[in-house]
């Protein structure tokens, strides 16, 4: 009987002895642990970056018009005066508001005015959880000023420090830049105060109607109260026309608002379910036809006298082996792909842990599962016939 | 012999069902990501193919359908004087939002005005109901958009900028990712809707030319004439504009044509992976082929043959289930998402080759090979 030591060593020389049919297994698998990873990352792309924005301000409770269903796509303004009714609540430390709205920028070179999203904000208030912006909120209390978005798309022309350009035909100065991303409802972004947002509107009556309404709502609570408490106390209150979100609730409705009301989201969800499907399949037929190819050599461990056990034990020890071998470089050039992408589109693609190990997990399953179905051929077959 | 029956007979056909499937998941996937892209590609052309026109007029500032920017309609008039220009119909959109009757939740959707006493569009689905369009505030909705636009049935009651609107009657369209959904209305209910919009601001000029016109020389024409202030584009140009939009300002078009990128990638290398896995797995029977004097050509065809016939074996399911796919994603977005016939022939095309060349390179290696030393 051989000692738990050497079997390793076995599976090990096993798969190593022929460099071609290693090479090759191997490949298919990273392969197929590529696609997934793209898949993954394409959804996860789509979702984190809708709620980027979300996550650089600074409140516990936000306040949405109830006909908004994201504040990404399709933000519904409400009255400014329920922001006011907010800070009467106890418990409230403040309550500030955000114009959210989409203005045309005209790019310097080109002269093609473009689409960009303009986040409008009182510079006295501190709504933003980014310190670089927060750093440059003095600076936005001049007139026709704004800060801009250095990861806004390409299209805008130059936007850094000291160029002068039109957002809707009144010209603006660059005062500074911040780090934000686009997303997939918006290819740029820029900030500028409440005031200047109003200039932008000449028509009187829509003036006034602009004075009075915004699209977001921010809310801090002392901590020493109970925010549930509060949140439960203004839904009552605003329960007409308003929705009262804690931050994770404001989070998870724009990332449902993407994955299931939108055509983008559905495209990204089938992608991952089928690439999950796809690449699962892909690595099964891999490891078994891996195993396949073998057979000679585990009909002689079989003809040696080896017991059933200890066959098994090294068909499936080196089918994860090889899964293994083929995750690693899978992950590390779904990373360099990743890194490409996020750099020219200026989109986060990230990985979750969760999602690593899923397909960690679910490679293991199929070149376990694999080499169980190969091993039972090897058994029931009569070692002679092996050869 | 005994391993080539064996292999034959037992493990044979499951093997080469297993390499089968896999060359059958890697070509779906790439149908799949094809499609996607396709919609993307479709949805620029979407709204330009119902509607008639040899050339359009429109902004110095168009960027695609949903962002036209507006010219003068003392253009539409110009053009109009042309011996060569049969008609100019004017075309009015705007963006809003569509209040969901059941939830309450305001939605995108695009909005396309015009005189019903000049139809636009190519084919006679609207026709019949010119006479609702001309009532006020009665309108037509895509019956493909998006399903959560919500109740959608006529003679329903909702909300447009405030103002309280009826469904007229439907349309079948599917604008794909231009916005939720699409309506259509006459002028008079454009100003309704947007009082502070102008039938002197024109989106699109629908230009027909008389039987016998030069296409090319009244663009030039045009061109001369409209510059600066609007331009003149063929239905091509029109589209491709649209095309560049989604392509490169939004993240949509680049996210689904890197999709497309991982697919073939990941197809190109797994086809090569189980062709050659296959080739080298049979490597006794070629052996003992050669052994027996076979010649190389022999030996190149059966193999070529092998490559070939998991190649179509793989494409017949994989080309199945992706009209299976569609189906489903049409259904559940209405996205423009259709098998073409160009994208069947290369995709199937690309398979053969790319399991013929794998089997063919890996093949080379055995042929090199002495027969003995194969065993």
């Amino acid at each position: 009987m051989r000692t738990r030591l050497d079997k390793v060593p076995i599976a090990w020389a096993n798969l190593t002895h022929n460099h071609k049919n290693l090479a090759n297994a191997l490949a298919g698998i990273t392969f197929a642990v590529l696609l997934m990873f793209m898949q993954v990352g394409f959804l996860n792309s789509l979702l984190d970056s809708t709620v980027q924005f979300l996550k650089i301000l600074d409140g516990d409770l936000f306040l949405i018009s109830k006909q908004t269903a994201s504040t990404s796509d399709n933000e519904e303004p409400f009255a400014r005066a329920r922001v006011f009714q907010a800070r009467r609540f106890p418990g409230v430390l403040q309550a500030h508001y955000v114009h959210l709205d989409r203005k045309f920028w005209k790019n310097t070179e080109n002269h093609l005015k473009k689409n960009i999203r303009v986040v409008a904000i009182d510079p006295d208030v501190p709504v933003f959880l980014d310190p670089e912006i927060n750093s440059q909120l003095e600076d936005l209390k001049k007139d026709d000023v704004v800060l801009v978005d250095r990861l806004s798309k390409k299209h805008f022309g130059p936007i850094t420090k000291g160029v002068r350009t039109e957002i809707e035909d009144r010209m603006f100065s660059v005062v500074g830049n911040f780090t934000l991303g686009t997303d997939f409802g918006h290819s740029g972004t820029v900030i500028m105060s409440d005031k200047n947002f109003l200039n932008l509107f000449k028509d009187e009556d829509e003036l006034n109607a602009e004075r009075k309404r915004v699209e977001l709502g921010l809310i801090k609570i002392d901590p020493a109260t109970n925010l549930q408490r509060i949140q439960e106390d203004m839904r009552k209150e605003f329960a007409q026309d308003l929705l009262v979100l804690t931050r994770e609730e404001i989070i998870a409705m724009e990332r449902y608002y993407w994955l299931e009301g939108t055509p983008v989201g559905f495209v990204f969800g089938l992608g991952t379910v089928m690439g999950f499907i796809v690449g699962t399949i892909i690595c099964y037929q891999v490891l078994f036809t891996d195993i396949l190819n073998r057979l000679q050599q585990f009909a002689t461990i079989k003809a040696i006298g080896y017991s059933n056990r200890y066959l098994v034990g090294t068909v499936v020890r080196q089918s994860l082996i090889l899964a293994v071998l083929g995750f690693l470089p899978g992950l590390l050039l779904s990373q360099v792909i990743y890194h490409i992408i996020s750099r020219l589109l200026h989109l986060p693609m990230n990985l979750g842990e969760v999602q690593v190990i899923l397909v960690l997990g679910l490679t293991l399953v199929m070149s376990a599962g694999s080499g169980l179905i190969a091993a039972r051929k090897i058994l029931d077959a009569d070692p002679a016939e092996l050869f | 012999m005994i391993p080539l029956a064996w292999r034959n007979v037992v493990h044979k056909k499951f093997r080469t069902a297993v390499a089968v499937a896999g060359v059958s998941f890697a070509v779906l996937m790439i149908f799949l990501q094809l499609g996607f892209y396709g919609s993307v590609e479709n949805t620029a052309h979407r709204v330009f193919d119902r509607l008639a026109f040899d050339l359009v007029i429109v902004s110095p500032h168009y960027r695609y359908i949903g962002q036209p920017d507006k010219f003068p309609r003392e253009r539409v008039y110009q053009v109009k004087a042309l011996p060569e220009v049969e008609r100019v119909i004017p075309i009015y959109t705007e963006s809003t939002k569509w209040k969901n009757v059941d939830t309450g939740a305001k939605r995108n959707i695009m909005v396309l005005g015009f005189n019903p006493l000049e139809y636009p569009f190519r084919e006679s689905e609207i026709r019949e109901n010119l006479s609702t369009l001309q009532k006020p505030d009665l309108l037509l909705i895509d019956n493909l958009s998006l399903p959560i636009l919500g109740s959608t049935e006529a003679g329903r009651h909702t909300e447009i900028e405030n103002r309280r609107v009826t469904i007229g009657g439907h349309f079948n369209w599917g604008i794909g990712f231009s916005a939720d959904g699409i309506i259509i209305i006459s002028d008079q209910n454009y100003l309704r809707l947007f009082p502070d919009n102008s039938l002197e601001e024109v989106s699109l000029g629908l230009i027909t030319l008389k039987p016998g016109a030069s296409r090319e020389a009244v663009q030039q024409n045009l061109k001369n004439i409209l510059s600066p202030q609007a331009r003149v584009l063929t239905r091509q140009e029109v589209g491709d504009m649209d095309f560049d939009f989604w392509l490169n300002t939004t993240n949509t078009g680049p996210m689904f044509g890197a999709g497309v990128i991982i697919a073939f990638m990941v197809g190109m290398v797994v086809l090569y992976q189980i062709l050659s896995t296959e080739i080298l797995g049979n490597l006794k029977e070629y052996a003992t082929l050669k052994a027996m004097g076979y010649e190389n050509v022999f030996f190149t065809k059966v193999v070529l043959q092998h490559g070939t016939l998991i190649a179509i074996l793989g494409f017949i399911p994989a080309y199945g289930l992706s009209f299976l796919l569609y189906h489903v994603t049409r259904v559940a977005t209405n996205l423009p998402i259709y098998m073409t016939p160009l994208r069947t022939i290369s995709v199937l095309v690309l398979s053969i080759v790319m399991c013929t060349l794998s089997a063919y390179l890996t093949a080379g290696k055995v042929k090199m090979a002495d027969p003995g030393e194969l065993f």
